[in-house]
């Protein structure tokens, strides 16, 4: 949600004429948003199930950091956005690996148990 | 004339610069029509998305998230600066691949409870199927020739030779209860409905040699405890070992059982 209402603030910023200076707050707060996600993916087992989408979410979340410790906030927020959104990605496909692998077993088991009873596959 | 001549110098530049301007501004402000090739291929994955009924029936959020997206940047492409713009279409590009993944998530979620479903049914299928067999062959030791299922499963075997019966599987074991209408004046004790219920429980006690059964009467101490021995007397005299047999009466407090019936315990 947080990456629609920026989407959405940019959007708006943007088209009333403006450019948005983003602060040192508000980029940190993105950069806190992103480092949450990032752990969440890790958590979610992401290094294991989607590692391209956790190394995506880790090299934008250090350039924006990078971006951070320059002062430059208005870069790091955007490459947090970008971190932000790719921890997400990760702990998505992550969980969707594992629910597919998951339903696999079960099928295949059932199958089996199918093939024991009779029953059709 | 000196002012026509510098007209005249400049005369044939300023039209030009004036269109190019014009031109300038025009292009800033009327951009070419229809939307960018990003937000066309945006658009169309949205919309695969959206057509596929795995994804728009388990999309929630994440995909009202994307559509969001998309159209805040459909809205405002124009309007924004090229960084901006290119942030818009790579978020609204990830943003579709969250809702893509979270909704395949939740699909094979959804089936795998369905599987597991069907797996536990096809198991106790199995275990049924498999007791039938012992059943079926006299002399079919099933502690030697076939691996026991658990004790409760077993009740459950039990428990479905018990055709017409009221029985449940709980923590105390199977419970058979018989209630007043299933004892009468007979030879037995029975009527026809509770010697029924009687002979399969006999039968399925006749497979299972480590089943123990308590006997439990209900109320008066008097007509449910006889009604208790008439239970007794029947699996003795059908082969029961009566030393499997154990006759009691409920406390008065004791839950499980209405007044007046007798409640069958077949425990392992």
């Amino acid at each position: 949600m947080n990456t629609i209402r920026s989407v959405l603030a940019v959007a708006l910023a943007a088209s009333c004429g403006f450019a948005q200076a983003i602060d040192r707050d508000a980029a940190q707060l993105e950069l806190a948003q992103a480092a949450t996600a990032v752990q969440a993916a890790e958590r979610d087992d992401a290094m294991r199930y989607a590692p391209r989408d956790l190394d995506e979410a880790h090299a934008t979340f250090e350039v924006a950091q990078r971006a951070a410790d320059a002062r430059e906030w208005n870069d790091a927020a955007y490459y947090a956005e970008r971190a932000k959104v790719n921890g997400d990605l990760a702990s998505a496909r992550s969980r969707q690996q594992r629910a597919e692998a998951a339903t696999e077993e079960i099928r295949r088991s059932v199958d089996a148990l199918r093939a024991e009873t009779g029953g059709v596959p | 004339m000196k002012r026509s001549s510098s007209m005249m110098r400049i005369g044939p530049v300023r039209p030009l610069l004036l269109a190019a301007a014009i031109t300038g501004v025009a292009a800033c402000a009327t951009p070419p029509h229809g939307p960018s090739p990003e937000i066309v291929r945006l658009q169309q994955e949205q919309d695969r998305l959206h057509a596929d009924p795995r994804i728009a029936a388990n999309g929630g959020v994440e995909l009202a998230n994307a559509d969001a997206a998309l159209a805040a940047l459909s809205a405002n492409a124009r309007a924004l600066d090229s960084r901006s713009y290119q942030q818009g279409v790579y978020l609204t590009d990830k943003l579709q691949q969250v809702a893509e993944a979270s909704a395949l998530a939740r699909d094979a979620e959804a089936r795998g409870e369905q599987l597991g479903i069907e797996r536990d049914h096809l198991g106790a299928r199995g275990v049924r199927d498999e007791m039938r067999v012992v059943a079926a062959s006299q002399d079919l030791d099933m502690r030697e020739r076939a691996p026991l299922p658990d004790s409760r499963a077993r009740l459950f075997a039990i428990q479905r030779e018990l055709v017409g019966s009221e029985s449940s599987v709980d923590e105390r074991g199977l419970v058979v209860r018989l209630a007043d209408f299933n004892f009468g004046p007979g030879e037995t004790g029975l009527t026809a409905s509770g010697e029924r219920s009687l002979t399969n429980l006999a039968r399925a006690l006749d497979d299972e040699p480590r089943a123990n059964v308590s006997i439990v009467a209900y109320g008066d101490r008097g007509v449910p405890r006889a009604h208790a021995r008439v239970v007794r007397d029947y699996l003795d005299a059908r082969g029961i070992d009566p030393d499997r047999l154990d006759v009691r009466e409920a406390r008065r407090d004791t839950p499980g059982g209405a007044r007046g019936d007798v409640l069958v315990v077949v425990r392992e």
